[in-house]
C-alpha cells in the first residue's frame, strides 16, 4: 500500500515539473503513458493469466529443491543458464518468473535468472547484434556477459545475509 | 519479435542526414501496432493456451479455478501499480534530453565514458527497436565498444523503465532492490572486460 503511494507519489511531482516547464511536456508525456498503457494491458493480462497456470502445473518441489532459497550457487548457476535461454521479451520471462517465484524460487536464484534472460538473450543476440553490429561485437559481448547472471545472483545471496553454500 | 532492420540505414544512424546523434525519437519507443499484427502476442496466448490446457489435463477443473482465482487478485493488486507506473515512464522519456546522451560518449573515455553509457543505457526505455539504433548511432559516433557493451548491459539489466513498468508492480520492491544490489556494477564490468579483449578493426 505505502509502495503504491509512493509510486504515485513520484508520479505528480515529475508531473509538475513536465507542467511547470509550460511547453506541453506534461500532455506530451501522458499520451505516451496512455500509448504504453494500451501497448501493455492485453499483454500483462494475458502474461498473469499464464503465469497463474505455469505456476499450478510446475513441479514445486523439484524445483524448490534444484533452485529454492536453500539451493545456493549452483541453483544460482543453473537458474542464470535457463534464463539466458528463454527466447523472448518480458512477455513470456516474466511470467515464467512469477510462476518460479510462486513455485518457492529463491530471491538470489530468481534474479539470477532474471538477469542471465537480461544479458545473454539468445533471441536478441540473432535479431539484433549480429545484423546491427557483427559476429566481432556479438562473440565479445557474449563472453562478457556470460558471468554477469551468477555474479548478480551471488551478490544478492550475499546481501540478503544468507551464507554462501554450493 | 521483431524483424532486423535493414541496415546502414541512414535515418537512423548519427542524426539523419547531416546532424551528430541518433534520430530515434522518444515517441517510438511505443510500438504502434495492431494486436493481430504482433507476433509476441500469438507467441504469449499460445504460451497462455498451453499453460491453460496442461493445467486442466493435469489438475483438472479445481486446479484450473484455482489458478484462475490466483490470477484474479494480482491483476487487480496490479492495476493501480500500473497506471502509477506508466504515469512515471511517460513523464521520464519527455523530461530526458535524449539527444544529448549521444554527445556524452566520443571516442576513447576511459572508465567516465563506461559509467556515462551505463546511464545512459538504464535511461533508455523501449525494447530493442529502440536500444540497437542507439548503439550503432553511438558506434558510429565514435563511441568504443567497451563503451557500446556497456550501454547494451545497462540497457537489459537496469533500463529502469522495465523495472517500473515490470518489476516493481509483479515481483515487489524487495526483489527489485536485490537485484539492482547485485546488478548496479555489472556494465561497467562487462564494458571493462570487453576492452581486455583482442581488439579487431570495427564492422
Amino acid at each position: 500500500m505505502i509502495s503504491l503511494l509512493v509510486l504515485f507519489a513520484i508520479a505528480a511531482l515529475l508531473y509538475a515539473i513536465a507542467w511547470r516547464r509550460g511547453d506541453g511536456s506534461h500532455a506530451r508525456g501522458l499520451g505516451i503513458s496512455l500509448a504504453q498503457l494500451k501497448f501493455l494491458l492485453p499483454r500483462i493480462s494475458l502474461a498473469i493469466l499464464a503465469a497463474g497456470f505455469i505456476a499450478e502445473i510446475m513441479p514445486a518441489e523439484t524445483i524448490s529443491t534444484w533452485l529454492g532459497g536453500e539451493s545456493g550457487v549452483s541453483g544460482i548457476m543453473l537458474a542464470s543458464g535457463i534464463g539466458g535461454l528463454v527466447p523472448s521479451g518480458p512477455m513470456i520471462s516474466f511470467p515464467i518468473a512469477i510462476g518460479l517465484a510462486k513455485a518457492g524460487v529463491g530471491t538470489p536464484q530468481l534474479i539470477a535468472f532474471i538477469t542471465g534472460w537480461s544479458v545473454i538473450a539468445v533471441h536478441r543476440a540473432f535479431l539484433w547484434d549480429l545484423p546491427t553490429m557483427g559476429w566481432g561485437f556479438l562473440w565479445r559481448r557474449f563472453l562478457v556477459s556470460l558471468p554477469l547472471g551468477p555474479i548478480a545472483g551471488i551478490v544478492a545471496l550475499l546481501a540478503s545475509g544468507r551464507a554462501l553454500v554450493w | 519479435m521483431l524483424a532486423p532492420m535493414p541496415w546502414p540505414d541512414k535515418r537512423l544512424v548519427a542524426g539523419g542526414e547531416t546532424g551528430y546523434g541518433p534520430a530515434v525519437s522518444l515517441e517510438s519507443s511505443v510500438v504502434k501496432r495492431p494486436l493481430h499484427k504482433d507476433p509476441g502476442m500469438y507467441v504469449l496466448v499460445a504460451l497462455l493456451a498451453g499453460s491453460a490446457g496442461a493445467c486442466w489435463v493435469l489438475l483438472g477443473w479445481d486446479g484450473f479455478v484455482a489458478a484462475l482465482a490466483a490470477d484474479g487478485a494480482l491483476l487487480l493488486e496490479i492495476a493501480p501499480r500500473l497506471v502509477a507506473a506508466l504515469i512515471i515512464s511517460g513523464m521520464l522519456q519527455v523530461l530526458i534530453p535524449k539527444e544529448t546522451v549521444g554527445r556524452w560518449l566520443g571516442g576513447e573515455s576511459g572508465f567516465k565514458g563506461l559509467m556515462i553509457a551505463t546511464v545512459a543505457g538504464a535511461l533508455t526505455p523501449g525494447g530493442p527497436i529502440v536500444s540497437f539504433p542507439l548503439v550503432v548511432a553511438l558506434g558510429v559516433a565514435g563511441a568504443d565498444i567497451g563503451c557500446l557493451v556497456a550501454f547494451i548491459t545497462a540497457w537489459s539489466t537496469l533500463s529502469i523503465n522495465r523495472v517500473i513498468v515490470w518489476e516493481l508492480p509483479l515481483l515487489g520492491e524487495d526483489f527489485v532492490f536485490y537485484r539492482l544490489l547485485g546488478s548496479f556494477f555489472l556494465p561497467v564490468l562487462a564494458g571493462w572486460s570487453v576492452r581486455l579483449m583482442p581488439k579487431e578493426p570495427r564492422p
